[in-house]
């Protein structure tokens, strides 16, 4: 490689714009460093160190059985990359029963009692920053099975939200107060059930959903890292759905454990948003911890609501 | 390392993995696929390791091979606005502690590339990374010219975002 400055980088400007990308690419690649990917590089199967250069060096005979092996490689290595492009292809391709076998033994492995704690990211699209509670938010979600709580920050609101083994939603804006609500989700207030939906995704009731009424298709990719499954859910063509439109579940196929959403979100047809989940943690939790008296203090003024949808 | 000193062959994947690495997750921005993509380049390139001389020809092979395996992969990939991949994607991928540690010009370069087009990304950081235009232009199979615009305007639409950083440069 060379490295002319000229004629590509007329003025200070793209030399400057040069540097800085540069400097971040270096950057990037002192940040993580790329240890474990090297050692598992210099295990890839390799030909003879030789170089065509050295090559040169030897009788003419041993040239000729080379030029014999390397055409019987050549012809070994095309079958092999046909065999490897036919897996791909096959790997690829949209093979809905294969993604809905996956997302089953996920579902299936989140119905138990395991704690999973993702970090969420809600990216509100064309908000008008009327309503704050539809706006960017972050949170940090605990789930187990139906269960959830998460901390979460919207605009200058910060509010724990939660569901209870009893199915109760529970909400939290001060260590002094709380209210639990006794409806069931669809009968909410809407910014309340909103919130839920985006800040406390269940996967059980998520897949349900993915499984009824979504196009699904799977990728595979097994290189190097184990086993991991990109599943994209699109709605089906004459399908609605009250929140979602596409949805991307990135997946550990051997533990069957989700390790991160994407979920587009849409009110009335029309794009709202997008929130994404990235797992965390999955260190056990204590039982109480999803309840509401958790996360308010002793002698608290908690309160229950009982309200019809829209009120 | 003894082992790096004896073998030509690892010590050119200890110096080229890192860069090959970052550029990758740089053009796709999700690091495990990155990494899944560069993992494959290097395979096909050590398995015909006796056909080429990979320390002396091996960064430019590496590189094309990686440029076309990334392009591919986003294209791949489901169009979405950029609203959302400029917000969630990078996030979806880095854990908190990850993110705290960039500093604001490695974010900024950072969203400065994400707005452009994989190709233009692929130019701009080829070329940072030293390619002469001629080599990327093979790379990428574009004519010269054709590279050398493309080039021309992604360094616009960096220089407009990144200005602020440019005190001290040039």
């Amino acid at each position: 490689m060379s490295h002319d400055d000229t004629p590509e980088e007329n003025t200070p400007e793209d030399r400057s714009v040069n540097r800085i990308v540069r400097h971040y690419l270096d950057e990037e690649a002192a940040r993580e460093p790329a240890a474990e990917l090297v050692n598992r590089l210099k295990k890839l199967p390799r030909q003879a160190a030789a170089t065509p250069a050295s090559a040169a060096e030897l009788p003419a005979d041993v040239r000729q059985a080379r030029r014999v092996l390397r055409r019987v490689a050549w012809l070994a290595g095309m079958a092999a990359a046909l065999l490897v492009s036919v897996l791909m292809i096959r790997t690829l391709s949209p093979k809905p029963a294969t993604a809905a076998s996956v997302l089953r033994d996920v579902q299936a492995h989140h119905t138990s009692t395991v704690d999973r704690c993702y970090q969420v990211q809600y990216t509100p699209v064309n908000w008008d920053g009327k309503n704050k509670l539809e706006g960017p938010s972050h949170s940090v979600l605990w789930t187990r099975g139906e269960q959830f709580w998460s901390d979460f920050t919207v605009g200058d609101l910060h509010l724990k939200l939660g569901r209870e083994a009893d199915g109760r939603l529970w909400l939290s804006s001060a260590r002094d107060k709380g209210v639990r609500f006794t409806n069931d989700d669809t009968q909410l207030p809407p910014e309340v059930a909103f919130l839920c939906a985006v800040n406390a995704m269940s996967v059980p009731r998520l897949i349900d959903d993915v499984l009824a009424d979504f196009e699904l298709q799977v990728e595979r990719s097994d290189l190097g890292r184990g086993n991991r499954a990109t599943v994209w859910a699109t709605l089906r063509s004459g399908r609605s759905h009250t929140l979602l439109s596409d949805a991307k579940l990135v997946i550990d196929t051997e533990k069957n454990v989700l390790l991160a959403l994407t979920l587009w979100t849409v009110r009335d047809g029309k794009p709202k948003g997008s929130a994404t989940y990235t797992l965390i943690d999955n260190a056990k939790q204590w039982d109480e911890v999803y309840r509401l008296e958790s996360h308010v203090e002793e002698g608290a003024k908690i309160e229950t609501h009982t309200m019809g949808k829209g009120k | 390392m003894p082992a790096e000193k004896n073998d030509p062959l690892d010590a050119w994947i200890v110096a080229v993995a890192p860069r090959a690495l970052a550029y990758a997750r740089s053009l796709v921005r999700e690091p495990a696929d990155a990494e899944d993509l560069v993992h494959d380049c290097f395979g096909r390139l050590l398995a015909h390791s006796r056909d080429y001389d990979l320390v002396r020809d091996g960064d430019k092979l590496l590189f094309k091979s990686i440029t076309h395996a990334c392009i591919d992969w986003t294209r791949r990939q489901r169009p979405q606005s950029g609203l959302e991949t400029a917000e969630q994607e990078d996030r979806s991928s880095e854990r908190p502690d990850q993110q705290a540690l960039r500093n604001e010009l490695q974010q900024a370069v950072h969203h400065a590339l994400e707005e452009l087009d994989v190709t233009d990304r692929a130019i701009v950081e080829l070329r940072s990374l030293g390619h002469t235009l001629v080599e990327v232009a093979e790379m990428l199979s574009l004519s010269h010219a054709n590279a050398r615009v493309k080039l021309h305007r992604a360094r616009q639409t960096l220089a407009a975002r990144l200005q602020p950083y440019f005190d001290g440069e040039s």
